[in-house]
């Protein structure tokens, strides 16, 4: 380094960084550089956090227009993400004509030409729905007696009934549903999300995901649903375990005090700054970075996961015991999160996949769940953070009308799912299936016409939200898409 | 009694009526003897005559109940009666003399009848609409010939300064002027109360005081202006300019402080509160400043971030409004640092202060961002002094006091944005009836209700404007109407 470098270095947030000590003067210098960069994306219209890989020769381009096109409803998601396909006519899309017809022969007209998964080459017949149906609220939604404390919200939610997807088994179907292909390597939607609008914590990752335990069906999701794909690798989901520590190693081992561990990280962060002015990769800038946001998440995550603050009516509400791994603890967890600045906040609860038995499945599984999502709504409300935190409800397709023994089989050409606050019009439905609960009918939403939304509620133009890569620009909603006007506030 | 009283003045009010009806077969008499002085024309002359005597006692009689309610002029009300007494004599006269063949006399009769009918009449005029309905007006000329100097209007009073404002004078006179002196006046008493004087006013009327000077917030006035409309009780009654609710609430605050006759704003009530809803009642208000373009205050905006650890960022793309939050710097972030926002204050419209070291003295920093439209100061230390600041934050929606010690004292400083619609109050000393009277009281109910109509309107509109295809596809539901497909189609 010649001493102009040098002094180059030490004037800039990583060289100031290098040579703080305490924790406040830390806090500050970090939020320091960050506003900065927030700036500097209003000034340059590439966002700050994609500059470092668009300056780089050897990276593409990052998108050449600011996605941020108006001002966003929504600051921040949390997708209660129902793994397994929750079987719609059980739930959310009431079916009288499905009941009369309960063990007659599904008719053909229906099913001739379509994707079916396990029944394939079976005798097709129509199963009644396996819940009673009630209207809820001044809105008059109708729900299932399975979920009685959503039911309770049903005036701050909209219920989606027409959703269509294009894949029929849960892998592909996940991948389809996070990252708007089947093709595996595609960056996930919380990774756009933090690309396109960045993190609104320092001292937290803006992208999380939470897998909830219990519920008896350990299906594996693949982290591959939650990875960056070309994007830079610092846009990826971040794990935190439910049960014990959130994170691995975030304590410090025996015998390494807070200011030792600092003077590591920022020998560390130097040596790597020194060889990415040699080499100039994104990754290695991922890296710096990284190593940064896991010695602020020493102090961060400890705090954040720590419930004892929590007053036990809090508790009550959404039905937690502890971080004991559960849907409910996860739920808390999330609107810690998202009280920190958390951009997308994602948990997964497997246990929905219901083949046989499904009156019993859905009964659990409606258990687990039923409670702490309808907390999450309650809690974040009085709070005043629902007006801008949008609460996704859902999962990767719905279930068929037609009986697999005492289950249901996978089905992808309707569904529902249901979104509440973030700038979405509450206690209205939208779209419909036909009269068995089979084909979307009325206002069908497209998986793609989904992400559009809500990026829209962002504040994101879903068509500027690209990365270029191998010679193309690529979007989360691929060149598809229509934004749902009619359910926007 | 009071039937009685109520069935005379129901009858008295058709005199208006009834008395235009001799007027009418006067001329017509009078034009009849000029104009067919030498046919005979006696048989039609005494059929007329005959219904002017009798409309003439009717006229009378309804006159006399109408009179028998009170609430005139006493001496253009005796001018009057009598007056028009001496004319119900005369058309008798009139009949009289004709049936006697004594027309000469007849002839001079009918016509002085015919002048006393003009001069009753204006008096009748005076009685209904004010001694100087006719003559106000008039041009100064004119004016001056019938012995009348010329108009004066009184000195027009000029507003500059809220404090400066005469109360009673110049804020609440003029509403009394605009909308109840023209029937509690000196012209016409209506249940023998007048407004227009203070003396009277605090005399009241027949049904008792108008102003409480003890209790005055239970005052009458008030009482009745809040009735609703379709209360027989209501003021004004219907048909009269009703009150804007801005009239309501300074007559509120004018009872709140004692109903003062003398004095100024300043000298009376030097809340902030008052000010900035006077400003905004006598138009004084001033608007907000537009915001800075983006290229004046990056720089500013850079140097602030970086200085104190916020995130300031425009709302979208090129905008020159800021969001800013203080959310990662928040647990030691505090007033002073918070003074330095100052050069952006204009741009600012969301700010997050939320669990912050802010106090009340920094929501005077805030005061400044009158552009602002959320704001959060959950988890901070702010009190419900300091909520009196946030007054002139005109375009604010979005305000989050949740986990504050605010307390019911707080909620009026609130209750003069106009726009805000969005009060996070959770784990507050904000009681819920305090809560429910606040929303009340900034819902206009009827509004609400005329919206809704429209809206019905308009959506039965849209209802039936165009025409709706339904192809239903997917609801064949037996598989030999697939083979031959049938379209079901609607048409509205």
């Amino acid at each position: 380094m010649t001493e102009e470098e040098q002094k180059a270095f030490l004037a800039s947030p990583m060289g100031q960084m290098a040579r703080l000590h305490t924790r406040r003067q830390l806090f500050a210098a970090s939020a320091k550089s960050l506003g900065g960069i927030a700036l500097a994306s209003m000034l340059n219209p590439l966002g700050a956090n994609i500059a470092k890989a668009s300056e780089s020769p050897g990276a593409a381009a990052g998108p050449t227009k600011s996605p941020r096109q108006h001002a966003a409803k929504a600051k921040r998601v949390i997708f209660l993400y129902m793994a397994g396909g929750p079987s719609h006519l059980d739930l959310f899309d009431p079916k009288p004509k499905l009941m009369s017809m309960d063990g007659t022969a599904m008719p053909e007209s229906f099913t001739q030409g379509q994707p079916i998964a396990q029944l394939q080459g079976k005798a097709l017949k129509c199963m009644a729905p396996q819940f009673e149906f009630k209207q809820h609220g001044q809105s008059g939604q109708t729900i299932s007696s399975a979920l009685p404390h959503i039911s309770g919200v049903a005036d701050d939610i909209c219920l989606i009934k027409s959703m269509v997807t294009e894949q029929i088994n849960h892998d592909p179907a996940h991948t389809f549903m996070n990252t708007g292909t089947s093709i595996a390597g595609r960056p996930s939607m919380g990774s756009w999300v933090t690309y396109g609008l960045g993190n609104e914590s320092n001292n937290l990752p803006g992208f999380v995901v939470l897998t909830s335990a219990g519920g008896g069906q350990g299906q594996p999701i693949s982290s591959r649903q939650w990875h960056s794909g070309f994007l830079p690798s610092k846009f990826q989901g971040v794990p935190l375990r439910s049960q014990g520590a959130p994170v691995d190693y975030v304590d410090n081992p025996l015998g390494v005090g807070h200011e030792c561990q600092r003077s590591v990280i920022s020998s560390v962060s130097e040596l790597n700054h020194l060889r990415n002015e040699v080499v100039d990769d994104p990754e290695i800038a991922t890296r710096i970075s990284q190593y940064e946001m896991a010695f602020r998440m020493q102090t961060s995550v400890p705090e954040m996961a720590d419930l004892d603050g929590e007053p036990q009516s809090i508790k009550d509400l959404y039905g937690v015991e502890g971080l004991d791994g559960s849907f409910a603890a996860n739920c808390l967890m999330a609107r810690r999160l998202a009280e920190r600045g958390v951009r997308f906040i994602q948990l997964y609860h497997r246990g929905w996949d219901h083949h046989g038995k499904v009156k019993e499945g859905v009964t659990n599984a409606s258990k687990l769940v039923d409670q702490a999502s309808a907390a999450l709504i309650t809690d974040l409300k009085q709070r005043g953070m629902l007006d801008d935190t949008l609460v996704i409800w859902g999962g990767e397709f719905g279930r068929t009308p037609m009986a697999q023994g005492d289950g249901r089989d996978h089905h992808i050409k309707g569904f529902s799912m249901w979104m509440a606050g973030g700038g979405v019009r509450p206690g209205m439905s939208y779209g419909q299936t036909d009269d068995l609960g089979y084909h979307a009918v009325d206002d069908v939403v497209h998986v793609h016409d989904f992400h559009a939304t809500m990026l829209h509620l962002l504040g994101i133009e879903h068509t500027q939200l690209t990365y270029r890569y191998q010679g193309r620009d690529f979007r989360l909603t691929d060149v598809f898409g229509n934004v749902l006007n009619d359910i926007l506030v | 009694m009071t039937i009685l009283a109520d069935l005379n003045t129901f009858i008295g009010r058709f005199h208006p009526l009834v008395v235009h009806l001799p007027i009418g077969l006067l001329v017509a008499l009078a034009l009849t003897g000029v104009c067919f002085r030498r046919a005979n024309v006696k048989a039609p002359e005494r059929l007329l005559l005959g219904l002017l005597a009798a409309s003439c006692i009717a006229a009378a009689v309804f006159g006399w109940l109408l009179a028998s309610g009170g609430g005139y002029n006493d001496d253009i009300l005796s001018r009057h009666r009598w007056m028009g007494i001496g004319v119900a004599v005369g058309c008798a006269a009139c009949l009289v003399l004709h049936f006697a063949n004594r027309f000469k006399t007849y002839g001079l009769v009918l016509a002085a009848t015919l002048l006393g009918v003009g001069l009753v009449g204006h008096d009748g005029g005076s009685l209904t609409h004010g001694s100087d309905y006719l003559t106000r007006y008039m041009p100064n000329g004119l004016r001056s010939l019938i012995g009348l100097g010329p108009r004066v209007e009184p000195p027009p009073i000029v507003i500059t300064t809220v404090a400066d404002t005469a109360v009673y004078d110049a804020i609440v006179y003029p509403i009394f002027e605009n909308n109840c002196i023209s029937c509690h006046g000196p012209e016409k008493s209506r249940g023998n109360l007048r407004m227009d004087t203070h003396e009277a006013v605090l005399a009241g009327g027949r049904e008792g005081p108008l102003v409480l000077v003890d209790n005055p917030s239970a005052s009458p006035l008030l009482t009745r202006i809040h009735l609703p409309p379709d209360d027989e009780e209501h003021m004004p009654p219907p048909g009269k300019t009703p009150l804007t609710s801005e009239q309501k609430k300074v007559l509120e605050w004018w009872m709140q402080v004692g109903a003062p006759f003398e004095g100024t704003v300043a000298q009376i009530d030097t809340t902030l509160n008052t000010e900035v809803m006077l400003e905004q009642y006598l138009g004084l208000a001033e608007p907000a400043p537009e915001p800075q373009p983006l290229a004046a205050i990056a720089e500013d905006a850079k140097r602030i971030a970086d200085e104190l650890g916020l995130r300031i960022e425009p709302v979208a793309e090129s905008k020159n409004i800021l969001e800013v939050t203080a959310q990662n710097v928040a647990s030691f972030f505090d007033d002073d640092q918070l003074r330095q926002l100052d050069p952006l204050a204009a741009n600012i419209v969301e700010l997050n202060l939320a669990n912050t070291k802010v106090t009340d003295q920094g929501l005077e920093t805030v005061a400044q961002m009158t552009n602002l439209r959320r704001l959060w100061l959950n988890g901070t230390q702010v009190t419900d002094a300091g909520l009196s600041h946030l007054s002139r934050l005109r375009e604010l929606r979005y305000l989050n006091l949740y986990g504050t010690v605010v307390t019911d004292a707080g909620l009026p400083s609130l209750a003069v944005l106009p726009h805000l619609s969005q009060l996070y109050l959770w784990q507050t000393q904000v009681s819920p009836e305090a809560a429910t009277a606040f929303v009340e009281s900034s819902v206009d109910r009827a509004q609400l209700e005329a919206w809704r109509q429209e809206i019905a309107a308009k959506q039965k509109l849209i209802e039936e404007a165009g025409t709706r295809i339904d192809l239903g596809r997917g609801v064949a539901l037996d598989p030999q109407t697939k083979a031959d497909p049938q379209p079901e189609t609607n048409a509205h």
